[in-house]
Parts: C-alpha cells; sequence; structure tokens
C-alpha cells in the first residue's frame, strides 16, 4: 500500500513549493508595480486582445491531414507547434504583471512536455515505477543493463514512442483551439482579457480534449500496448532475478507465492471448520461449498487475447 | 495586464496576494501531521478474522431506535470516506439519529493475500462478520450499508444469504457495469472503458507481474478520470484554500483518504475486473461464489438505492439497472445531485444522506 506519510509529505512539499513560488511571483509583482506606477495611467495600451501577444495562426500546420499512424508527420508538426509554442511563451516570459502566479502556471500547463512524455500520464508513470523500481547494487548492475538492451526493453521504449505520438496530436488540437480562441471574435473582444481568464480557458480546452482523447482507440490502443510492454518488461526482469536467486539458494517469488497459496488455502479450511463448528448441528452435513483455489501460474500469455 | 490599468486594484491585488501568502505560511506552521486525523468516531472491535476486523461505533443518541445495521466498504479505497471529520460524516449522522453502526474493516492487504478471492471476502469474511454481528446484538437479521465496490458485495452477499437480512442500502453501486455505454457522457465511466479496453489475458498478467493490484495504479485510474483536476490540485487548488485553515484542513483530510488507497487482493482484483468490468456476470446471472450461483432474483428484503447524478465514477444508470432485476417490491431509489465521494463528504449531502436512510430504516422497523 502506498505510505500516506509518504503522500502527505509530499503535499506538504508541493504546498512549501507554491508558497516559495508565491513569493518570488510577488517580487516580479512589486517590479511590475513600480514599472507601471511610473507611467501615466491609461497612456497606452500594447494594442493586443486584452494586451496578449498574438501568435500567427496561419503558419500553424494543418492537423487534418495527420493521423496517429504517420509517424514522421507527427513528428514535423509537432516540432513547428513548439517553435509557436516557445515564441508565444517568450512573449509571455517577458511579461510580467500583478497576476503572475495565473501566468506562470498557465506557462507551466501549456508546456507540451506535460501532454507528451509518458510521465505525464498518470497511470504510466505510475506504471513505470512500479515496473522499474529503484536498482540493485553493484551486483546486479551486469544483469540490469543486459536486462535494458533485451527485446523487452525495446518493445517499452517503442510503446511509449507510440504513446507519445497519440498525445502530441492531442496537445496540438487542444493548442490549436487555445489560440484560435484567444483571438477577437466577430464583436472585436477577445474570450481572455487577462491571464487568469487565458488560464481558465486553456484548462477548460484542455481537460474536453484529454477526455475526449483518452477515449480514442488510437490512445486506448496505445495505452494497452504501452502497459502490456511493462508488465512484459517486469516479468522478464523477474525471470532474471528467479534465475539470481535460485543460484544463490535465495527463495524465488514463484516459490513464496506458493507457500502464500498455500497459507491461503490453509486458512479457508481453518474459517470453513469454525463454521462448521459453529453451526447447529443440523446444518453440520452441508458445509459451504470450498472456494476454487487459485493457484500461482506461469507468466505466458494464452491465445487470444486482444493485441 | 495593460498599462492602462487602474493602479488602485492593481496595488490591491498585489496586496491581496502578499495577504494570502502571508496567511498560508502562518496556516501551515501551525498544522501538524496529527491535526490531519479521519476516522475519529469511537468504536469497539468485536471480531476479527485474519486481517479483517469488524467494529461496533459507540452510541451518540440517548437511545439506539434500529436494529444493527453494517457499513461495507470494498477493497479500493477504505471505509474511513464514511467518517472523514466530524462535520462531514456519515457515521455520525446516522449515530446521532439513533442507528446502532458496524463497520467491517478489510484491512491492508499485501502480497500475501494475494490469493483472497471475492468468494473468501463475501462469503467467507462478510459472512462471518454478518453472524457476530447477530449475534452481538441478538438478531436473526441484520441490514448492510453497501458502499461503492462494497454495495456490489453487499449485493452479492443479499442474493446469496437473503433470510440473514432485514434490509439492504446501497449507496454509489455498480450493478450493470456496461450501463455507461447507455448515457452519452464522455467524462463518465472510463473506469468501465479502461478496463473493457483489456483482454482478460492483460488482467492476468498484471496481477502475475504485481502480485495485488496495486493502489497505485487504481488511484491513477481514478486520477485520469479528472485529468486538469488531477493537474490543478495541489497548485491552483490548493492556493485557493491555503489561508483558510478550515478549508486547509478540509482539503489535507480528503488527501489523506486518497493516498491511504490499498492494494487490491490478486485473484479478488481478477474477479473484478473480468467477472464484473467485463463480463458482467452479476447482472447476467452467470456469477457463482464458493459454488453459489448469485441470483439477484433472490433479493427479497427492502433495499434503498443511492446513487448520485454527476457520478463519473460509477455513472447513475450503472446503478439503476438494480431496480430491473432483484426480486422485492419494496425498492426505493434516492438520486443525489454532486459526484460520487460527494455523498458522503459534500456539506450540502450531510443531512440529505443520514435523514434519508434513517427515516428509511424507521419506516421499516
Amino acid at each position: 500500500m502506498s505510505d500516506p506519510k509518504d503522500q502527505m509529505t509530499r503535499v506538504f512539499q508541493s504546498w512549501t513549493d507554491g508558497q516559495r513560488k508565491l513569493f518570488e511571483t510577488q517580487m516580479k509583482a512589486f517590479d511590475a508595480f513600480t514599472k507601471v506606477a511610473g507611467q501615466k495611467a491609461g497612456a497606452g495600451d500594447d494594442g493586443g486582445a486584452g494586451g496578449f501577444p498574438m501568435p500567427d495562426l496561419s503558419a500553424m500546420p494543418d492537423l487534418s491531414s495527420l493521423s496517429a499512424q504517420s509517424a514522421e508527420m507527427i513528428e514535423k508538426a509537432s516540432g513547428d507547434f513548439f517553435e509557436r509554442w516557445k515564441a508565444f511563451a517568450g512573449h509571455w516570459n517577458a511579461d510580467a504583471g500583478p497576476d503572475d502566479v495565473a501566468r506562470l502556471t498557465l506557462n507551466k500547463f501549456l508546456d507540451p512536455s506535460a501532454w507528451f512524455n509518458v510521465e505525464g500520464d498518470e497511470l504510466n508513470a505510475t506504471l513505470r515505477r512500479l515496473v522499474e523500481g529503484g536498482d540493485f547494487g553493484d551486483g546486479w548492475l551486469r544483469e540490469l543493463k543486459f536486462l535494458r538492451t533485451s527485446k523487452e526493453w525495446m518493445t517499452l521504449r517503442e510503446r511509449s514512442r507510440a504513446y507519445r505520438q497519440v498525445m502530441s496530436l492531442a496537445w496540438m488540437r487542444a493548442f490549436r483551439r487555445f489560440m484560435a480562441e484567444l483571438a477577437p471574435g466577430a464583436d472585436g473582444k477577445p474570450k481572455a482579457e487577462n491571464w487568469n481568464q487565458a488560464l481558465d480557458l486553456w484548462l477548460d480546452i484542455s481537460n474536453k480534449e484529454l477526455i475526449k482523447t483518452q477515449r480514442t482507440e488510437d490512445y486506448l490502443n496505445a495505452q494497452r500496448e504501452l502497459i502490456r510492454a511493462g508488465v512484459d518488461y517486469r516479468l522478464h526482469e523477474r525471470e532474471l532475478i528467479e534465475d539470481f536467486s535460485e543460484l544463490h539458494s535465495i527463495p524465488t517469488r514463484t516459490e513464496v507465492d506458493e507457500l502464500h497459496a498455500t497459507v491461503t488455502e490453509l486458512r479457508r479450511e481453518v474459517r470453513a471448520l469454525k463454521r462448521q463448528l459453529a453451526e447447529p448441528a443440523k446444518t453440520r452435513a452441508k458445509p459451504p461449498a470450498k472456494p476454487k483455489a487459485r493457484r500461482a501460474r506461469t507468466a505466458s500469455r494464452s491465445k487470444g487475447a486482444k493485441s | 495586464m495593460t498599462a492602462s490599468t487602474d493602479l488602485s486594484s492593481l496595488w490591491q491585488e498585489v496586496m491581496n496576494l502578499n495577504a494570502r501568502g502571508l496567511s498560508g505560511a502562518r496556516t501551515l506552521a501551525k498544522i501538524k501531521e496529527d491535526d490531519v486525523q479521519i476516522a475519529t468516531t469511537p468504536k469497539d472491535e468485536i471480531f476479527r478474522q485474519d486481517k479483517v476486523r469488524l467494529y461496533r461505533y459507540r452510541p451518540i443518541a440517548d437511545k439506539v431506535v434500529t436494529g444493527p445495521v453494517l457499513v461495507t466498504y470494498g477493497l479500493i479505497g477504505r471505509y474511513t470516506m464514511a467518517d472523514l471529520q466530524e462535520d462531514r460524516s456519515l457515521v455520525r449522522n446516522l449515530l446521532e439519529r439513533g442507528v446502532d453502526l458496524y463497520v467491517v474493516d478489510w484491512g491492508s492487504p499485501s502480497r500475501a493475500d494475494r490469493y483472497l478471492t471475492l468468494d473468501d471476502y463475501i462469503t467467507g469474511y462478510l459472512n462471518d462478520c454478518v453472524d457476530a454481528i447477530r449475534g452481538h446484538a441478538g438478531v436473526d437479521r441484520i441490514t448492510l450499508l453497501g458502499i461503492c465496490e462494497g454495495g456490489t458485495f453487499s449485493t452479492c452477499y443479499a442474493a446469496l444469504f437473503p433470510e440473514k437480512l432485514k434490509s439492504l442500502i446501497l449507496t454509489i453501486t455498480p450493478i450493470d457495469f456496461h450501463a455507461d455505454q447507455e448515457a452519452d457522457r464522455p467524462d463518465h465511466g472510463f473506469i468501465n472503458v479502461w478496463t473493457r479496453n483489456m483482454a482478460p489475458d492483460d488482467v492476468d498478467r498484471l496481477i502475475e507481474a504485481f502480485g495485488n493490484l496495486p493502489g497505485e495504479i487504481m488511484a491513477s485510474v481514478f486520477s485520469m478520470m479528472t485529468p486538469v483536476r488531477s493537474m490543478t490540485k495541489y497548485n491552483l487548488d490548493l492556493m485557493k484554500v491555503v489561508d483558510d485553515e478550515t478549508k486547509l484542513l478540509n482539503f489535507l483530510r480528503m488527501e489523506k483518504w486518497l493516498a491511504d488507497r490499498p492494494h487490491h487482493p490478486g485473484e479478488a482484483a481478477k474477479q473484478w475486473l473480468k467477472d464484473f468490468y467485463q463480463e458482467n456476470k452479476m447482472i447476467k446471472g452467470d456469477l457463482v461464489l464458493a459454488g453459489m450461483p448469485v441470483d439477484l432474483s433472490n433479493i427479497s428484503m427492502p433495499v434503498i438505492n443511492i446513487f448520485a447524478l454527476q457520478d463519473h465514477i460509477i455513472p447513475p444508470a450503472c446503478s439503476q439497472a438494480l431496480g430491473g432485476v432483484i426480486g422485492t417490491k419494496d425498492y426505493t431509489e434516492v438520486p443525489l445531485p454532486g459526484g460520487h465521494v460527494g455523498v458522503f463528504v459534500s456539506g450540502k449531502s450531510q443531512g440529505v444522506v443520514g435523514d434519508g436512510i434513517f427515516d428509511w430504516l424507521k419506516d421499516r422497523k
């Protein structure tokens, strides 16, 4: 079980980090105030949509021609989008204002790496932690190096890449929509007039895009394959560990599992006997049916599974 | 922000930020881990077997006015959600009204519990707990109050041992695991989609690799259901409550409950994911536990089914399916506004759920 104390420590750590950033932000805000205070109120406007530096939407790649299968096109399109994003974020970074918390947060959430990396997905980040775990000491390094050139490791990397492509497309769709909605509408009014509104807009768009993407066949396939690759890697790792354990007369996972299966079965029998003893004599003739024993099994994949 | 911004409002915003930061820092300095306690309502252990513990809550009301009611949570998450804090506690709400309340704690299963099945939990541990309460309270029949997966366990139990139950209370309980497909809600039922997307063999290999269904995996799947909320929780959301000690403590208590996510015993997890989520065996009448078929038409006692209209984890249609398959004529549905855990922890639902259950019980004394 996850250790609640660790989790709480992380919460407090996040909180403390947030506090530190807040105070750093305040320093910028005070600077901004000083700058603004030095100008005449109402003397100027930067002319953008509510003060935002707007990117050139026409130069963005067309997403409709991309598919999850055309890896090269996606990578090229991703690169183009990244450049647009960097330019856009650059403008923002040059700005500073009292609502800097929203600006900085929006900047962070807009960062495509939060979506593209396998670690950006909660489940896959968890799987990766569980699968890879910590490395052993020196004695294990040789085997570990071998493991990380194995077919399972290569497959895991490949599936991670496929997953990243699906998420790249999702981020590009969200970012394009965000840019389009930031632009002033027919009435000349932009949807967001300050950083807080821009942040809310991005969160709303990205939430809808992520939820929609999670239900697409491309996403579900990519994630299932990634989980399979992670599990295969973990089981392959276990085989190596068991070989090492057997060589050094250390109990293997399989042996311990067999022991646990036996103890579980014995406990079942004890519970059934206790119940029989406690029940009135008239019902003793019909003891409860024993649950089907589920024993340790090998790690081989059965035929007919989805692939 | 443009240069034309009014200077006084600009200054005010800076000052507000500063005040919030300072106040938050003071609040943080005061809060210790011991301040973040959950499930504090006093209770006494009356039975134990292996890692399972059965408790009876100490009565709060002058007089106990109902028969025994056993709160049954599932193996995903822990029963402490029903008693999160003093002013957000279904347990306290029921005790204050005079309900004789018990709770089963499944403990914290480890890899050593990998081979425990749902047969063990439902026809073994839960059955033993019911018998222990019958003996303790001196009654033939009790009421089960099932929550989420624990509601499904309770439903199976009611179908297998109807003679031991006086009534059945279900809250946010999945019955038809494929009913999510009926509703056009892309933000609801992702766990159903995610589970169906795996082949049965994928489930087997996942359990083979980890021994149990790790609590971390289920926590991650839940987080994926609200992707942006998960991204903003520890920054934007936390900043909104950081200068209010009461709200911050509420936030931290919920985090404590969320962090305490036990591993689901491996074999039981296989059954849960494959037999229930993938194959939907219970509502189809194909489920067999401990050699006994689970026939929902055997459920002849009064049943109240409470579900949340905005429940993204158990979509309402998955719960409502119960009405059409059970044998009782005394069936009540209570749809509540709000989401999954909101039924238990939201300020608005506190009196509503407690009163609703108590009044329903009282009418069936």
